[in-house]
């Protein structure tokens, strides 16, 4: 699975060799700066996110109809007229060009992750290599610092 | 990383063990269908992102095609549309839209072109921010509105928030579940199933498209943004297929419930209403637009001006454009390196069609990430 490791470990560095190409460093997603390059962040350089990219982050104070919310470190203030629920402090919300969307219970976090574990299920009897692609995860990072 | 429960998630979701299990699960699938290839199509620029970045084509199976539909808000923004904006640039109104529509071209010129010309082109990141530019002047100031439902629903939001009076909004959003009918009409069609965006299913819920499904014997999955989220709803997605449950699932479960968010969908409703409409590339899809309801006229930038296009529409056809195949690989019939101008003529600097102008379109996407990347292993 040589393939499926590198494409899960390595498209940032082939993203990066791409935009050298390309003349500059692109402004995407986890673009160069950004504390977590898996993730997408609000800083200026990563404005050129897709219209229909939902981000979520953690509600760190509300005024009015207006919430400031951590996405990540970034601080931004993201309006409240949209979500169909109260939003308290510490809730996640999804927020989507400047409007929170939704409002993310904890726990569905987590059943997301029960519900991939139960697709997967089913192929269990399978040679998984998980094992030799975090080893290999883990050499990749070592290697980048 | 804080302690924050998105970086426990985070590290989970890009566990190549998991993905592994997946991909195996997609091979047997797609083997047990026993025709190849097997074509699904999703209609979301942020998930041809995600397919592109992590380079998941290389690790699907020989037998299945993923190819995106018209899922890029930017790109299928009509001609006729941008040339409004441009018109009422050009007239001397304030326009302000977002990054995305700028260089979009029109008949004649983009919005950046008008802006050379000595037009005042704002790009703003939220519709708040235009509500913005517009309280702090006495000066008309139009919203040059684009998007998807998602974003509609932002538009709808600042006009029920009673906006200043130099406000008012053009209208170019768009509503994708029309947009999904008119392909699974078409008679070269061979998609044989659909991933939904999940921040559109966010708002309207995944209940929408169940009809939608048992009429085309299309089941739809609702799919999330990382890529154990698009691997696990194309697994779904074969299910489906195997079992002929043509039907809606939810393979989002964490944002996306059946139901949807229903106030959102109420000011949705309330604001704007469905029209026939064109989209680029595509032609005109009944009901794909949407446009504001008579009772806001007063804030809608048609009634408002008189917007006169005649000038910018003279023009006849470069033949460049002509050579353009963004209508067909916006209804996934071809791929962007099948496109004579895709890296050549067209590239992101100096666009041609609208697929190479917006960071969710299909080609820039491939141009940017490479579309089916040489991984080694993969096909």
């Amino acid at each position: 699975m040589q393939g499926l490791a590198r494409a899960f470990i390595l498209p940032d560095r082939g993203r990066r060799r791409r935009a050298r190409l390309a003349g500059r460093l692109l402004p995407v997603v986890g673009a160069e700066g950004c504390r977590n390059p898996w993730l997408p962040c609000l800083q200026p350089t990563c404005y050129d996110l897709g219209m229909c990219l939902g981000i979520p982050g953690k509600v760190i104070g509300i005024d009015g109809m207006e919430a400031t919310v951590d996405f990540f470190g970034v601080r931004r203030q993201v309006r409240l007229d949209v979500v169909d629920e109260p939003v308290a402090l510490g809730d996640y919300v999804l927020n989507h060009v400047g409007f929170a969307i939704r409002r993310i219970p904890e726990s569905e976090v987590a059943e997301t992750l029960k519900l991939f574990e139960e697709l997967a299920a089913a192929e269990k009897e399978q040679d998984l290599l998980a094992a030799d692609l975090r080893a290999e995860l883990a050499a990749t990072q070592e290697r980048k610092k | 990383m804080s302690a924050q429960t998105g970086g426990v998630a985070e590290l989970k979701f890009r566990d190549p063990g998991h993905a592994r299990e997946l991909t195996t699960a997609l091979a047997r699938l797609v083997q047990g269908l026993h025709r190849a290839p097997v074509t699904l199509m999703h209609v979301c620029g942020t998930h041809e992102q995600a397919i592109a970045r992590f380079g998941l084509r290389s690790s699907l199976p020989p037998g299945l095609r993923v190819i995106m539909g018209p899922g890029c808000p930017v790109c299928v923004t009509d001609l006729g549309e941008v040339d409004e904006g441009v018109a009422l640039a050009l007239q001397g109104v304030r326009i302000a839209t977002y990054g995305d529509m700028v260089k979009l071209p029109g008949s004649s010129k983009s919005l950046a072109d008008a802006q050379a010309e000595g037009a005042r082109v704002e790009v703003v990141y939220s519709a708040t921010q235009a509500v913005e530019l517009a309280r702090a002047s006495d000066e008309p100031v139009v919203f040059f509105a684009s998007g998807f439902e998602t974003t509609a629903v932002t538009t709808a939001a600042i006009l029920l928030a009673k906006p200043p009076a130099n406000f008012s909004v053009l209208s170019a959003h768009k509503y994708v579940p029309p947009a999904m009918e008119a392909v699974a009409c078409l008679p070269e069609t061979r998609v044989e199933g659909f991933l939904a965006a999940g921040h559109a299913a966010v708002i309207t819920g995944y209940g929408l498209f169940e009809d939608f499904a048992r009429r085309h014997h299309t089941p739809v999955v609702v799919a999330g943004f990382e890529p154990l989220d698009i691997l696990a709803a194309l697994v779904k997605l074969l299910e489906m297929i195997r079992d002929r449950d043509y039907g809606a699932a939810n393979a989002y479960p964490r944002c996306v419930t059946r139901e949807g968010n229903r106030h959102a969908q109420e000011s949705l409703w309330r604001v704007f209403e469905s029209a026939d409409g064109p989209w680029r590339g595509i032609g005109v899809i009944p009901n794909g637009n949407l446009q504001l309801r008579k009772e806001w006229a007063a804030l809608d930038a048609r009634r408002r001006f008189r917007i006169d296009v005649s000038g910018l529409q003279q023009k006849a056809r470069s033949e460049l454009s002509r050579r353009c195949l963004c209508g067909k690989i916006m209804v996934g019939l071809v791929e962007p390196t099948d496109c004579p101008l895709f890296g050549r003529e067209c590239v992101p600097e100096s666009p041609v069609g609208a697929c190479m102008v917006s960071s969710e379109g299909t080609c820039k996407i491939w141009y940017q990430y490479g579309g089916r990347p040489d991984l080694g292993g993969g096909t």
